[in-house]
């Protein structure tokens, strides 16, 4: 039964593996029934924690500190829940892009290593399995990226490339010293002896280096200029999926190595990573605003809602954890949907660019409708999951009396409005633009299934969000005492 | 010899730091490559290379005889060439293909 909790990772791996032995058009129905499965996985897995904790698998029947092991508790399951749903959400508007540019015959395989990447990440316990994880969802997402290999595709991987691989370089050397120092990689071991050595200045530069490498993944401020000159080049389908979960990676490991192995060190990595916070959030929605194609305003968008998210651990209490993980989900389901509201608008349009498209509200009203309801939930508005996340925020800074933050927070929603309303105003309002391709109803049901499914996630989770602030505060609470997450492990033990 | 290894690594880095400054690609690649090593042999110098006796357990031991160097980190660099080795060589393909993109071609790839 244990190995329920590594089997979103098994599943991934094995659609991969089997994607790449089939022909072009075998591998459609795999993408989606793999994400499919892949999804039910890790519904399965949430609701298991849901009812039963934390609980923990040992990779081959090897205890923890010989072998590896894998832990879920409520963040990690959420957090693979996310997962499940947007490689679910994104697989339609990939396989349809992918019939029209047929090039990449690897792009399903690499599609299900991603995810196995990203939920290898959320689940493992062990420093150096962390680091495989990210290499395996890098490598996957640079040939995600690249995908066309136009010129201007791969100046913008250059500048995807060269950043990532910097970062985890830096983690590599960060896990390396870790050893060093501690002699172990098993993450909850490792906090132990870090705290039974006291302070020093050898442990603040390690934990130093790990939040480096992770602001890096996940793009804060002043590392986050490869992020919207990147994903720019995706196609929107995997944009979707970029900024769903390869920043959130970088958020959740920095969460997690920071709550289980240097909690003494936030005292003074707390402050810094406010003020991290405050210059991503105030940056990226101004980068936002300056922006005039509907896919580059929103990833400058993905950068300022991860400096919410960051405000989460920075503050460090209960209720800021809560609002972290409340907000990641609410987060990178919005967002994925507005980038696949964008993707059908390049389908139906052949441009994204908000001088040319106009009056969408007439030509697809089922599209700007779904739009409106994600954008309106990205800029916090009752009764959408965005207005309970941001309410969370506020209440956390509120709470830590952080006045500034809670300023910036605030005036930081009040422009995320405005820039949405410039994409509604330009692109969805005014003249009909006359652009519009005409499609079968099937194309037209296929493409906005997905944003739909999404849109009413946002929709449900600001309706019932009592229960989904509750699933936060716990997961909030595994994380500032980790006796259950340690004590899964040692009860696991085969 | 631990300490040999950590001037070796800092000048290698410092070395890294400065290629990767720079505008030109293939400049970068070599950063890129230089980096990986310093971090390779970061990681190495945990074995406590001074000791440099294989960790073999003598007939009749239950554990090798100290002092010894540490396995683990030898295996986890193995590892980790590996990776990087991957890495470095798709860089350097994607920054190829890339070409001698100069400073106008760029920006005109931005523009558009």
């Amino acid at each position: 039964m244990s190995v329920l909790v590594i089997s979103p990772l098994l599943v991934a791996l094995l659609a991969g593996t089997v994607a790449l032995l089939f022909n072009q058009r075998a591998q459609k129905s795999i993408f989606f029934g793999g994400a499919f499965i892949h999804f039910v996985v890790c519904v399965a897995l949430f609701l298991w924690i849901f009812r039963d904790g934390v609980q923990a698998y040992h990779l081959g029947g090897w205890a923890a500190p010989l072998g590896i092991a894998f832990a879920a508790d409520s963040f990690s399951a959420v957090l693979v829940l996310l997962t499940g749903l947007l490689g679910l959400a994104v697989a339609p508007q990939a396989i349809q892009s992918r019939s029209k540019e047929p090039s990449n015959a690897a792009t399903p395989s690499l599609f299900f290593f991603l995810l196995a990447g990203v939920d290898a990440a959320f689940l493992t316990t062990d420093l150096f399995h962390l680091y495989v994880a990210f290499e395996l969802l890098l490598f996957s997402s640079f040939v995600l990226l690249v995908g066309k290999a136009g010129s201007k595709e791969r100046v913008a991987s250059v500048r995807y490339l060269l950043p990532s691989v910097l970062s985890s370089m830096l983690l590599l050397a960060a896990v390396g010293l870790t050893y060093g120092i501690t002699g172990t990689l098993f993450m909850p071991e490792v906090g132990i002896r870090i705290s039974e050595l006291g302070p020093s200045t050898a442990i603040s530069a390690v934990a130093g280096l790990f939040a480096l490498a992770f602001s890096l993944k996940a793009a804060l401020f002043p590392v986050f200029a490869w992020l919207p000159a990147s994903y720019l080049a995706a196609n929107s389908a995997m944009a979707a999926l970029f900024s769903g979960l390869l920043t959130k990676v970088g958020v959740y490991a920095l969460v997690r190595v920071f709550t289980l192995i240097f909690p003494e060190e936030m005292s003074w990595l707390g402050p810094l990573m406010l003020f991290v916070a405050a210059a991503t959030m105030i940056v990226g929605v101004l980068g936002a605003l300056a922006q005039w194609e509907m896919q580059r305003l929103l990833t400058f968008h993905v950068v300022s809602q991860v400096g919410y998210l960051i405000v989460g651990f920075a503050l460090g209490t209960a209720t800021a954890l809560a609002s972290l993980v409340f907000y990641i989900f609410h987060n990178s389901v919005a967002k994925a949907c507005l980038l696949l509201a964008t993707g059908v608008v390049r389908v139906r349009y052949g441009t994204d660019r908000l001088r040319d498209l106009g009056g969408i509200v007439k030509s697809d009203p089922w599209l700007a409708g779904l739009f409106l309801v994600a954008a309106l939930a990205l800029a916090g508005i009752p009764p959408l999951s965005g207005f309970w996340a941001k309410l969370l925020v506020l209440q956390a800074s509120l709470e830590s009396e952080a006045w500034i933050i809670l300023a910036v927070a605030a005036s930081v929603g009040i422009l995320t409005l405005t820039s949405m309303a410039k994409i509604w105003t330009t692109a969805f309002w005014g003249e009909e633009s006359g652009l519009k391709r005409e499609s079968s109803l099937a194309s037209r049901f296929i493409e906005l299934a997905p944003v739909a499914l999404l849109a009413l996630i946002t929709i449900l989770l600001g309706c019932f969000a009592a229960p989904a602030i509750d699933i936060s505060l716990r997961a909030a609470s595994e994380l500032l005492d980790p006796t259950a997450y340690i004590d899964a492990l040692r009860r696991s033990i085969p | 010899m631990s300490d040999w290894l950590g001037i070796g690594v800092g000048v290698l880095a410092a070395c890294a730091t400065y290629l990767l400054l720079c505008k030109n690609p293939s400049r970068r690649a070599v950063g890129i490559i230089l980096f990986g090593i310093a971090i390779n042999l970061l990681v190495f110098a945990m074995t406590g290379a001074e000791h440099s006796r294989a960790p073999l357990v003598a007939p009749g031991q239950e554990v090798p005889r100290a002092p010894f160097t540490d396995p683990l980190p030898q295996a986890l660099v193995l590892t980790a060439i590996v990776i990087g080795f991957a890495l470095q060589a798709f860089a350097l393909v994607l920054i190829t293909l890339t070409g001698p993109v100069d400073d106008a071609e760029q920006e005109a790839g931005e523009e558009q």
